[in-house]
Formats: C-alpha cells, sequence, structure tokens
C-alpha cells in the first residue's frame, strides 16, 4: 500500500510525520521511506543510514546528430515551445523541454536523436528493517518532477505488497501531484492558520481532481483558529488527530531524531494513522 | 525591399495602439513595413505556463522580422531572438506604437545585446 503525505504549504510537518511513522511501522510490516521532495529532501536527517547506493538518474533531451534542413517540424510538433528550427540547426531549451520525444519522431532526416541528461540521483539505503529511497535533484535542474516520478517508482517496484510511505514535496504543482499519483492513502498535513487552510483547500482540491482517498492530521494544533476543523468537517474528510505544539516534539526534531517516543501525543496520532491504514487496506471502499 | 519591423501592442489595433512593455507575454505585434502596418498578430503564446517567450520569438521568425520593438525581453527570448539573427530594440514603457516606430527610425532605441555573463 502506497501512502503518501502531502500538503499544499511547506513546513507543516510532512517530514515529521512521515519519518516518525516510518520507525514505528517498520518495527511490524517491511516498509519503505521514499523522500520524494527531491528539491529539499530532509528525511535522512532523521531516518540516519550509513551505507547507501547511489544510482544517476536522466532524462532524455533532444540532440542534432544529423544534418538539419530547417524544415521546422520539431518546432511544430512541440507543445512546450522548446525547440525552436534556424536555418539549418535547432535550438533547444532543456528547461523547457518535458522528453516526450516528438521532435525526433516526427524529424524527417532523423537527424534529432534523443540523450540522456543527467538530472539527479536516487539513493537507496538501509535502516534497520526499513528501506529508504530518496531522490537528489541536481544543484540547478529547474525540472522536479521527472525525478520525483523516478523515486516513486524505485521505491515501489518490486515491493508492491508492502508498505510505502511517500514523503511528497509541498504545493499542487507537478511534482507533488507526481507524488501523490499512485497513493492509496493521501495523508494531507496541515496547520490550523489561515495560510494552513488556504493551501489545504487547495491540496484537497488537487487529490480529488486525482481520485484519491484523503485524510488529514492537524499539527501544531494549539496555535491559531479553528476553521481547518471546520473545513475538514464540512468536507467529509477525516480528521486522525492533532499534533500539539509541544517543545518536546520540536527539540526532538531541531536535533535530527525522531519524537516517538518522546511525545504521547505524537505516538496517539501515529496509531490512528496506523489503524487507518488497517482499515484502509482491509476494506478498499473506505472513504 | 524594406525591413520588417515588429512592435508588441497591448491591443490588437492599429499604430496607435499602446506598446505592450513586455515581448514574450504580449497581447500581440504589429508587423510595419515601409510605415504600413502589414500584420495585426495576436500572441497565441501570451497564457501559455512556460514557453512564452520562445514561442513569441518563433512567431517573429515565421513573420518574417528583422528587428522587434519592446519593453523587455525574457533570457529565453533573448538567446532565440539572437540565434534567428533578429534585433531586439528596448523602448521606455508608457509609447504608443507610432512613437516607439519614430523613435526607432531615429536611432534613439537601445539594442539589447545577448548579454554572455559567463
Amino acid at each position: 500500500m502506497i501512502v503518501s503525505f502531502a500538503s499544499g504549504k511547506g513546513g507543516t510537518g510532512k517530514t515529521m510525520l512521515a519519518t516518525n511513522l516510518a520507525a514505528v511501522l517498520s518495527a511490524r510490516l517491511t516498509t519503505t521511506y521514499v523522500d520524494a521532495d527531491v528539491e529539499e529532501p530532509n528525511g535522512h536527517l532523521f531516518l540516519r543510514h550509513d551505507e547507501a547506493r547511489l544510482e544517476r538518474a536522466a532524462v532524455s533531451l533532444p540532440k542534432l546528430e544529423g544534418v538539419c534542413t530547417g524544415c521546422g517540424a520539431c518546432q511544430k510538433a512541440c507543445a512546450f515551445h522548446a525547440i525552436l528550427a534556424l536555418k539549418d540547426r535547432v535550438m533547444a531549451f532543456p528547461e523547457l523541454c518535458h522528453s516526450c520525444g516528438a521532435c525526433c519522431m516526427v524529424c524527417p532526416e532523423q537527424a534529432l536523436v534523443e540523450r540522456p541528461f543527467e538530472i539527479g540521483s536516487l539513493v537507496h539505503a538501509r535502516l534497520g528493517a526499513l528501506r529508504l529511497v530518496s531522490g537528489r535533484l541536481d544543484v540547478g535542474q529547474a525540472r522536479a518532477t521527472p525525478l520525483v516520478e523516478a523515486v516513486v517508482r524505485a521505491g515501489v517496484r518490486g515491493h508492491e505488497d508492502e508498505m510505502i510511505l511517500v514523503d511528497s514535496p509541498p504545493g499542487t504543482s507537478c511534482a507533488a501531484m507526481a507524488a501523490v499519483r499512485h497513493a492509496d492513502l493521501v495523508v494531507l498535513v496541515t496547520e490550523p492558520t489561515p495560510f494552513g487552510l488556504n493551501d489545504l483547500r487547495l491540496a484537497v482540491e488537487m487529490c480529488r481532481a486525482m481520485e484519491r482517498r484523503i485524510v488529514a492530521v492537524v499539527n501544531r494544533a494549539d496555535l491559531g483558529d479553528g476553521e481547518v476543523l471546520h473545513y475538514l468537517e464540512r468536507e467529509g474528510i477525516p480528521m486522525l488527530g492533532q499534533v500539539p505544539f509541544e517543545r518536546s516534539i520540536a527539540t526532538a526534531y531541531a536535533r535530527g531524531e525522531l519524537a516517538t517516543t518522546r511525545s504521547g501525543a505524537l505516538r496517539a496520532v501515529l496509531d490512528a494513522i496506523l489503524a487507518h491504514i488497517e482499515l484502509v487496506a482491509l476494506d478498499g471502499s473506505l472513504p | 525591399m524594406a525591413e520588417r519591423i515588429a512592435i508588441t501592442v497591448s491591443e490588437l489595433t492599429d499604430l496607435s495602439a499602446p506598446m505592450d512593455p513586455r515581448f514574450g507575454r504580449a497581447a500581440g505585434f504589429l508587423v510595419v513595413q515601409d510605415g504600413e502596418v502589414l500584420t495585426v498578430s495576436k500572441n497565441s503564446a501570451v497564457l501559455a505556463s512556460h514557453g512564452a517567450g520562445t514561442g513569441a520569438a518563433s512567431l517573429m521568425q515565421e513573420l518574417g522580422v528583422g528587428k522587434v520593438i519592446s519593453g523587455a525581453f525574457g533570457p529565453k527570448a533573448s538567446s532565440a531572438l539572437t540565434e534567428m539573427g533578429i534585433t531586439m530594440l528596448l523602448a521606455p514603457a508608457g509609447l504608443t506604437a507610432a512613437e516607439a516606430l519614430e523613435r526607432a527610425g531615429r536611432g534613439e532605441l537601445q539594442v539589447q545585446a545577448l548579454r554572455v555573463i559567463r
């Protein structure tokens, strides 16, 4: 089962919940923690492992390797204006390219060919029973989505019948969508502030558009106002628990430690998520 | 034959239209030759989430222009237009298309050169 931790707003506690849940869950079931927040992966700060295997990830980009007649077929085929045909050559814009390969397919001279272009790394590691897969986008790379897709695929492939926890990038961009696209359950982490509510709404709309099953957890629950709770109730989104704004959790997090044994309140929320995961596993028709 | 010059405009009318201060996301383009408006072209790339600059640049190539007048050119549009051999002329915002064209005729507009910073 794939459970993604997502949020519209950044810094709401996705990694805190996902890493702590991964630690608790891996004691019972074969579990993989996938860090899909490839622009700023930080799960490894809490799930600290020694050895890791690095795998480079690449997308394909068009490269002119034959004779260009300037016919413009590639330019017409590109939906993203990522390639321009000049008189005797092409000009490609890698940051606009979606690696669909259409330009190479339509080139009548077969002068344009797809060539791999490295954008980041996949890091494979183990921490006791827990399997870790994380993505790290190279500095200077603009497109995170293909790497998010690759890291989720690497986490899931061959482990379909096990527990996969995906730590998603914040927001509702293509990269965030790639991290929740295959989730059987999305845990939306929010905070009870106007900012939290605004971005929670966006995340809910994103998940509904993708027909994902959603539940919510409210972090720093004793700050802000009650609007988030009202909203969740109105929308019929199960609220699995509230993590208080507690010094013990903040201290552990700042030290790069897990807080599962330090906060009874956090532990209760983790147990509620585990119980819901079991329900989803038993009954695919749950809300 | 005289050179074709494109001017970014925020209204798809004539030379009295205000110049659009942005190239890639301009509402449209007037193409002028010998002081006459040849074409009024809508910018189909204006609402694109990405690639507006390169889209507008490819339109310039299709329209066969040698110079473009606008308020600002983005980095991708700049490199595309430079590669295409199309000269970019920078005009201050607030001018009409006719005024921008006049200043270009008097050689008063600055040419945007591609700045190679490393």
